[in-house]
Formats: C-alpha cells, sequence, structure tokens
C-alpha cells in the first residue's frame, strides 16, 4: 500500500512536471529580443557635404546596421540619384544591391555577442555639369532598403485551471488579464500585448490567447519573401503590404503547438492602421481541469515578415 | 426755359428745385470737372487782377449796367441782396474782362451763371447765396492757383495737388449741398458722401493724386493718369478674357515657377542716370551718364554686346515731342552698340547740343535710355513616374495604414520624397520660364503609353523696368525615351549637343506667327508620350523636363530734368564785363592721348561755347579760387596756397598740382 501511494505521487510529480512547463528558453537568452527597431538606415556620421561644386566627386557612405537579434540575409538596397546630375562610377544613377546575391549577410544579436552588426556601403559620386545659365541645383538621393526579418516573443502566462476560484486550496498562480511586451521583440513590428483567457468546457480548461501586433516603425511591412518585387517598380500582388506570417505558437515545451493543439485565427495577419489581432485557442479536452492545477507557461510565439526602410537626402550642387 | 429763368431771377419768384434739373446740373458740373482734368484748366493767375483792370470793369458796371437794372428791379430786393447781385455780375463781367482764354473758361463762366439763374430763386437765403456764390466764382478762377502757391511761396503748407480741383470740386459740392437741402431726394446724399469717400481715398493716396494735379507742368503726370484711366476698362477685361481663356486655352495659361535665389541675379542693368550737379538754360549743351552694368555666370571672361539710345520727351498742349541724344560724341551717333564686360560698369553720355541739331529748347523734359540685349534663359522641372498598378498598391497601402490616400502622400509617407510637387526652377535673369506639366507622379500602364502636359511659360519679369522684344530661340529636352509634340509649333532635332540622357527639340512658330513683344507671358503648350521604357527599377522614377529661351529684351530708365530759361538778366552782368564764372574746359585729347582740363574764369557766354572744346561749364568757384594739393602720393585736397598744403599729411611730400591736373581733386 506504503508502495502504491509512493509510486503515485511519483507519477503526479512527474505529470504535474511536464505540464506545468518549466521554463524552455533560459531568462538570459529571452533578453535579446527586446527593442523595437530592426535595421536602420544612417548616414549621418559620414559628414554627407551639403554643397558640391559641378564637376566634383564625393563619397556618399550609408550604414547599415542591425539592431535585433535576427539575421537579415535576404534583403535588397537601392539608391537613385538625380539622373543627368549625378552618377556612380559605372554611369549609372541607379545602384542596385540583392544580399542574397552577393552572399552579405547582417547577423542579429546573440546573448554571446550584444554588438550591432553593420554594413558601411562607400559609393563614390560624379557631379556632372549644370546647365550654363544655371547657378546652382538642389538634388536629391533617394535610398529604399527592403529586407526580411523575423520576431520571437516570450511571455510568462498563468494556465489557471480554476479560473473562478471554486478550489479551496492555494493556486501558484492566477489568469492575467493582459500581459505587456511593449519592450517590443528586436524589431520593427511587434507584439505589443497578449491577452490570455481561460475558457471552460465541462472539466476540461481552453486557454485562448489573443495576440496584438503593432507596427512601431517608420516603414511598410510587406509579407516575407518579396523583397525582391517591393524593392522594384513592379505591379504587386493582393497581399504584399502589410501583411505578417505567424510561424509558431507554443507553450509548455512544446506540449501544445500551432498545428498540432493550437489553432488561430485568421489565418492571414495583416495590419490595418498598423495594427492587427490574432487569436489562438488550445484543442479541447486537451487539460483537465480536475486532474491539473493551476501553473506557469511560457507563451513563444514566432512571425516573419518583410519590411522597407526610405530616407533622402539633399545636396546642393553649385556653378563653379 | 431760360427765358422764365431770367424772368424768375429779375422778378425775385420763388419756386422748388426739380430733382431732374439738379441732376442735369449736377452732370454739368461733374463734366466741366472732368474737362479741368483733360486740358488741365486751373483758374487765372492772380497777378491778372490789376488795379487798371478792375476799374474798367467797375465802371463799365456803374456807368451801364446799374442803372438798367436798378429800374428792373427796384423794390423787389433788399439793398444787401442788390448789392450782392451787382458785385456778383461784377465778378463775372471781369472774369469775362480779363479775356476768355480758352473753352473751359466759357464753361466756367456759364456754369456759375447757370447755377446763379437756377438756384438763386429756390432758395430764401439770398444774401448768403449770392455770397457764396461770389466766394466760389473767385476760388474757381483764382483761388485755386492762389492756394498752390502758398507752399512755394511761404515755405510751409499742404502741397499743390492737395489743394487743387481735383480733390475739391466746389461746384460740383455746391450742388450737391444745395440739392440736399432743396429736394431731399436720396440720390443726392449717396453722391455726396461718395465723393467724400473718393476724395479722402485721393488724400490718403497722394501719389496718384500727385500725378492727378491739374498743374500746368504736371501735364505728363495727368497725361499718364488719363492713359491708366482709360485702360481700367482695358485692364478689366483683358483680365475677364484672360481668366476665361484659361479655362478653355492653354496658350493663355501661366504656369507658376520660381527663379533661382542668386544675391547677384543676371541680365543687364542701368544702374542710375545722373546729371551733374548744375543747371541746364537754353542754348547750353544738355549732358546726362547712364552708368549700365551686366552679371553672367562667366564673370569678366563675358562681354555683352548692348544696343542703346536715348531720347528726350516733352509733352506740350499740342502732344508729346521726341528728340533723339547723341551716345558717340566722335561719330555723332544716335544710337551704338556698346560691349560691357561682366561686372564691370560702363559710363554711357546722352548729349543733346545745338552742334548734333538736337538741342532742347526751355521747358521740362524726361530723358529715357533704351538698352537692347539678346539674353538667355533655362529652367528644370522634376517629375516622378510610378508603375500604374503599383501606384495603386501603395495608395491602397496608405489607407490601410489609416493615412489619406494622396500622390502626395504616397511619395511621402512611403518613399520619404519630401518634394511631392516638385517647383519649377529658372535661372536668374529678366525673364522667367516656368514648367507646367501634370501632377505626380505619373502613373504609366502596362501596354499603354500615356500622354502629358509639356507647356512652357516664358513670363517678362521686369514689368515696371523693360519687355521682351523678340524670342529668338526655343529648346525643349525630354528625357530620351519620352516623345514630344506640340500644337502650335514645328518641332526639329536642336542643333545644339543634348545632354546625355536628353533628347532636345528646338520648337519654331511658323513664319509670320513669330512671338514678338512680350510686356506679361506667352505659353506654349505641348504634349509628351511617356510609357513603360521610362521605369528605372526602382518604385519612383525620377526624371527633369528642362527648356532654354534665347530671346532680346529691352530695358529703359529715365530721369527728369528742367532746362531753363536763359537769363537775360545775367547776360546784361555779362555785358556789362563780369568773369565771374569759374568755368571748367575739357579739351579733346591732346597728343599724349589724356583729355586736358583747365579751370579759368570767365564769363558765363564764353564758359558755355564749345568751338573746340568737348564741353565747358559752370564750375564749382573754388577750383577757380584754389589749388589742387598732393599729399603724398595718393591724396589731393583743395587748399588757398602752398603753406596750406604743406600743412596737410606733415611727414609726407605734398605739391601743387598745375592747373590741368586740378581734375584730381574733384573726387
Amino acid at each position: 500500500m506504503k508502495k502504491c501511494l509512493c509510486i503515485l505521487a511519483c507519477l503526479l510529480f512527474i505529470s504535474s512536471c511536464t505540464l506545468t512547463g518549466t521554463t524552455e528558453e533560459p531568462k538570459l537568452e529571452r533578453d535579446i529580443y527586446k527593442g523595437t527597431q530592426g535595421v536602420i538606415l544612417d548616414n549621418s556620421k559620414y559628414n554627407l557635404p551639403q554643397e558640391v561644386y559641378e564637376g566634383e566627386q564625393f563619397t556618399y557612405a550609408l550604414r547599415l546596421e542591425n539592431k535585433g537579434p535576427y539575421e537579415v540575409n535576404t534583403a535588397r538596397l537601392l539608391i537613385s540619384l538625380d539622373k543627368g546630375f549625378m552618377e556612380f562610377n559605372d554611369g549609372s544613377h541607379l545602384y542596385e544591391d540583392n544580399f542574397a546575391g552577393t552572399g552579405t549577410i547582417l547577423d542579429g544579436k546573440t546573448i554571446y555577442y550584444t554588438a550591432d552588426d553593420f554594413l558601411v556601403k562607400e559609393l563614390l559620386v560624379h557631379v556632372k555639369e549644370l546647365d550654363a545659365l544655371s547657378e546652382y541645383h538642389d538634388s536629391t538621393i533617394q535610398t529604399l532598403f527592403c529586407y526580411d526579418y523575423n520576431g520571437i516573443a516570450f511571455a510568462d502566462v498563468c494556465i489557471d485551471t480554476d479560473p473562478h476560484n471554486l478550489k479551496p486550496e492555494d493556486k501558484s498562480c492566477t489568469s492575467q488579464s493582459s500581459i505587456s511586451l511593449s519592450e517590443g521583440q528586436g524589431g520593427p513590428v511587434v507584439i505589443s500585448r497578449i491577452e490570455p483567457r481561460m475558457l471552460i468546457n465541462n472539466q476540461f480548461l481552453t486557454p485562448q490567447f489573443k495576440i496584438y501586433f503593432q507596427n512601431h516603425g517608420q516603414g511598410t511591412v510587406i509579407s516575407p519573401g518579396k523583397v525582391a518585387d517591393v524593392c522594384n517598380n513592379n505591379a504587386l500582388e493582393k497581399g504584399t503590404y502589410n501583411t505578417l506570417s505567424l510561424k509558431n505558437v507554443e507553450f509548455s515545451n512544446g506540449r501544445f503547438k500551432l498545428g498540432q493543439n493550437i489553432n488561430c485565427i485568421p489565418s492571414e495577419l495583416v495590419l490595418r492602421n498598423e495594427e492587427d489581432m490574432i487569436s489562438c485557442t488550445v484543442s479541447s479536452n486537451e487539460i483537465n481541469r480536475d486532474q491539473v492545477s493551476p501553473f506557469m507557461a511560457v507563451l513563444k510565439v514566432e512571425y516573419e515578415y518583410g519590411y522597407t526602410e526610405s530616407s533622402s537626402d539633399q545636396i546642393r550642387i553649385k556653378d563653379v | 426755359m431760360a427765358k422764365l429763368k431770367l424772368s424768375d431771377w429779375v422778378s425775385n419768384k420763388s419756386q422748388s428745385l426739380n430733382t431732374s434739373y439738379a441732376i442735369l446740373l449736377l452732370i454739368f458740373s461733374g463734366g466741366v470737372w472732368v474737362l479741368d482734368l483733360l486740358n488741365t484748366w486751373d483758374g487765372y493767375d492772380y497777378a491778372l487782377i490789376n488795379p487798371s483792370r478792375v476799374l474798367g470793369v467797375g465802371f463799365l458796371i456803374l456807368g451801364f449796367i446799374v442803372p438798367i437794372l436798378m429800374s428792373l428791379v427796384s423794390r423787389r430786393f433788399s439793398f444787401r441782396e442788390f448789392l450782392l447781385r451787382i458785385i456778383y455780375i461784377w465778378v463775372i463781367l471781369f472774369i469775362i474782362g480779363l479775356g476768355v482764354r480758352d473753352f473751359n473758361s466759357i464753361l466756367h463762366v456759364i456754369l456759375s451763371l447757370s447755377i446763379s439763374f437756377s438756384f438763386a430763386n429756390i432758395t430764401d437765403d439770398k444774401e448768403s447765396f449770392y455770397m457764396t456764390l461770389i466766394i466760389l466764382t473767385l476760388i474757381d478762377f483764382f483761388g485755386f492757383y492762389f492756394l498752390g502757391t502758398i507752399r512755394s511761396s511761404f515755405g510751409f503748407g499742404l502741397d499743390a495737388y492737395q489743394l487743387s480741383r481735383i480733390v475739391i470740386p466746389i461746384w460740383v459740392y455746391f450742388i450737391l449741398v444745395f440739392s440736399q437741402q432743396h429736394n431731399g431726394d436720396p440720390v443726392f446724399d449717396w453722391i455726396f458722401w461718395g465723393l467724400i469717400v473718393l476724395n479722402v481715398l485721393l488724400l490718403l493716396e497722394s501719389s496718384t493724386l500727385h500725378v492727378m494735379s491739374a498743374r500746368p507742368e504736371n501735364l505728363e503726370g495727368v497725361s499718364e493718369f488719363w492713359s491708366d484711366i482709360k485702360k481700367i476698362p482695358q485692364t478689366l477685361f483683358g483680365s475677364l478674357y484672360k481668366i476665361y481663356n484659361q479655362a478653355f486655352n492653354d496658350t493663355y495659361v501661366d504656369y507658376s515657377g520660381t527663379q533661382e535665389q542668386a544675391q547677384d541675379p543676371q541680365g543687364v542693368f542701368i544702374e542710375e542716370l545722373d546729371v551733374g550737379d548744375r543747371v541746364f538754360r537754353e542754348g547750353s549743351p544738355v549732358y546726362v551718364w547712364a552708368k549700365l552694368k551686366t552679371k553672367t555666370l562667366d564673370g569678366v571672361e563675358d562681354i555683352l554686346t548692348v544696343h542703346v539710345d536715348c531720347y528726350a520727351e516733352t509733352t506740350s498742349l499740342s502732344g508729346k515731342t521726341k528728340t533723339k541724344g547723341v551716345l558717340d560724341e566722335e561719330e555723332k551717333k544716335f544710337s551704338v552698340f556698346i560691349p560691357v564686360t561682366s561686372g564691370v560698369e560702363k559710363s554711357i553720355p546722352c548729349i543733346f547740343d545745338a552742334d548734333y541739331g538736337n538741342e532742347l529748347p526751355e521747358g521740362k523734359y524726361k530723358i529715357t535710355y533704351n538698352v537692347e540685349f539678346d539674353f538667355g534663359a533655362d529652367v528644370r522641372k522634376k517629375v516622378y513616374l510610378m508603375d500604374r498598378y503599383r501606384y495603386i498598391n501603395d495608395l491602397e497601402v496608405l489607407d490601410d495604414k489609416g493615412l489619406t490616400p494622396s500622390k502626395e502622400g504616397v511619395l511621402r509617407d512611403l518613399y520619404k520624397i519630401e518634394d511631392t510637387d516638385p517647383e519649377s526652377i529658372a535661372s536668374s535673369g529678366p525673364v522667367l520660364l516656368a514648367i507646367g506639366t501634370d501632377s505626380v507622379p505619373w502613373d504609366i500602364g502596362e501596354s499603354e503609353s500615356i500622354k502629358t502636359l509639356f507647356g512652357l511659360t516664358i513670363k517678362n519679369l521686369w514689368e515696371s523696368g523693360g519687355k521682351v522684344n523678340k524670342v529668338n530661340n526655343i529648346y525643349l529636352s525630354v528625357p530620351d525615351t519620352f516623345g514630344l509634340s506640340c500644337s502650335e509649333m514645328d518641332l526639329s532635332t536642336s542643333p545644339r549637343t543634348p545632354e546625355e540622357g536628353l533628347k532636345e527639340f528646338k520648337a519654331e512658330y511658323e513664319s509670320g506667327h513669330e512671338i514678338n513683344e512680350i510686356d506679361d507671358y506667352r505659353t506654349i503648350p505641348c504634349l509628351m508620350n511617356v510609357d513603360r521604357e521610362s521605369l528605372d527599377s526602382i518604385p519612383v522614377t525620377t526624371r527633369f523636363l528642362k527648356a532654354h529661351v534665347d530671346y532680346t529684351y529691352v530695358i529703359d530708365k529715365t530721369i527728369h530734368i528742367e532746362v531753363e530759361e536763359y537769363d537775360l538778366g545775367r547776360e546784361e552782368e555779362v555785358l556789362e564785363g563780369q568773369t565771374d564764372v569759374c568755368c571748367k574746359y575739357v579739351s579733346k585729347s591732346s597728343p599724349q592721348g589724356d583729355p586736358r582740363t583747365d579751370y579759368r574764369w570767365s564769363d558765363t557766354n564764353y564758359c558755355e561755347s564749345i568751338s573746340d572744346y568737348i564741353r565747358a561749364y559752370d564750375a564749382s568757384l573754388e577750383f577757380c579760387e584754389k589749388e589742387c594739393c598732393q599729399t603724398g602720393s595718393s591724396g589731393f585736397i583743395l587748399v588757398n596756397d602752398l603753406d596750406e598744403c604743406n600743412e596737410l599729411s606733415p611727414g609726407t611730400e605734398n605739391k601743387l598740382l598745375e592747373s590741368s591736373q586740378k581734375y584730381r581733386c574733384e573726387s
């Protein structure tokens, strides 16, 4: 009898360990998935001249800095000059760089290397002659950068099997109405908050998570894998703009996972007014309220998207 | 009716003031006022009032008219009223007796008499009425002229134009006030207050008033005023015509643009006209100098050839008279071609002298310089192109983002292009070129090309000082993937080498339809053909449209001078042997090449004769009384003697210059 009780206790202990889901990701590693910036374009450090003279040359330097923890290996950079007023070394007024084609990569931050990876593009620009009667011309350098990016969010959620406090024993946690993730996930598209809800279906608990996405940056969200189309003059397919893709939602160390026992609606994330919400629900009959006590779990949400950043600089070309 | 009025006037019968009659009189007085302006009638010089004339008219009245009147009107008037009537008649007869000089004088007499006949029997207070009539008639004929001389005589007071009959149309006001009192029709109130407002505005806007002054010496101003008045209906209907045409006719559209902000704009300028500090007299030569300057981008390497002529203009009652001036004394030319280096001032004389047959008699003149030169202007305008469906996608994105879907929004919010509506920018100069296009970005479809506007406006910017005399060449440049067609012009490949990436067309009007004078602006409408070939592999493609125009421009500048009557008194002084004029003689070039200058005492006649000199004229007395001292190597000061010269700049070697070098002390 005593032996049976001991074995039972052990089994219970082991099973509760499985359901409560110890923290899957080390807390240290989660810290790098913070921030609201992805890749930024910056030429302020490189003293772009405000005035140049006709016939002169100058260097246009642009720094691409990956502020987030995600690798950038699919990207396209376009730099356009005013045709007829300036040109690059090859005689063209347009510079194009495809990361995939050139094997360029911008690494993301890691827990071992937290500095931002960056890349500096240095381009020699030739200033052409002005019209005979013209004293100056204000010329524009237009830059467009498109890249694929990711986002991973971690949220400590309470799977509260007794949301209405019917059971007399103390609970290890209480269900939250909203979990704020305002610090971001290390990219311009962030999950701003998660609202867990514990739905009761007889003796079973159906956790539901409303996940709110937001474009925090100044650029435009594009569908992942559409970098080449967007950074071009092409017409775009429907759904190219403002579309994200949800890769994974899981908790309890993958015990509950998107596509297995978690379903999310709508199937497509489309931002309207730079926001959207998706609702993910655990399948019924997965958690028995009578058998499982409330427990903390780490909800992990993974998503991917593309992004465009643009900028323009002005230079005055003066007559000699 | 006139007989009835006269009979009533004599019999002193009262009547009521008929509205129509009062308005008729008002129109008559207004007409007389307008004629005064046109003919610059300003009454009689009060200097004409001399005792002999006063007495003569007085005897005429006393001897003949008074007895007749007394027999007609005895016992019908009080003594005061009778006396005032006699005085009034005396004033009228006196004015007539001075000699009715012109049509305006006759009208004023008739006007005064008409008012007298019309209103005398309506008012009950006839004494005041006649007193007023006498005063107004005297003011009308003598008072304004007198008032105009107050300021010049006493050195203070209102200006002549502020006291002129333009501001105070006395008869109009009198009729209005009288009609208000004796008729009561509100129309007289409206006209009265309207006139008050107009007068107040005229007083505030004194420049217009000055022009409107009816002083004989401001004939030109009055003439200009009426030219401007005549232009009002022209301008008004012209504006309506322009608005109508701008809506329906592309050649009347005025495309806007800006010029490059240059500290030193390009062009040719008449910097100033100068006559020096001297008085011109009849019989002596008149010299005017113009400082001409050009500015081009090539600086001192660039020499512009300009065509210059000048003339003197005077206005009299018989009309305008123009006299051409001589610009080249050696060859006696009335117009010249002069090379002017960019950035360097050039002084150009304009001479009127009996030797050249263009002497100016006594009077007031407007001297005008006309400078004609060939110049050019460039203009450029940035345009944006997009794929049509990409553009629609971008509009949808803006809507999804909660932003206003618009052309500006696509450029600014999605691509950070701040210059969403690029302006046409032209080079500096007297002519502003502007390119007008459809609003950007232009969306280009998959298969068909688009037709979009390219309008070029050629606008005269220096309206107040010049005009485009002729447009010589027009060149239009578009990107080499564009097509271009103009409805009113023939396009041919430009003979000039086009810029890389552009193709240039020379636009020409059919023979006989060339663009000649442009006072305001002209527009050339064209259409471009743009297809997908023009797009770069970037969402927003940037391209430039350009144009260049060669033109001939004319500028003018004026200065007013007065040639005074030859002073008989002074001549008499000279004949008595006085030589108190310090005369500057500038001779023709000496064998060494420098003009020789002498200062010497002489009489006026001799000083102004130029038999074998370029010019000789009165100089400041001190140049004859004093010596010119050179201090050190660069200072020149007039001094009384050598001692005073040595006291200047101690330590340096000072010396007195000979008389031919005295001109060095002029600066």
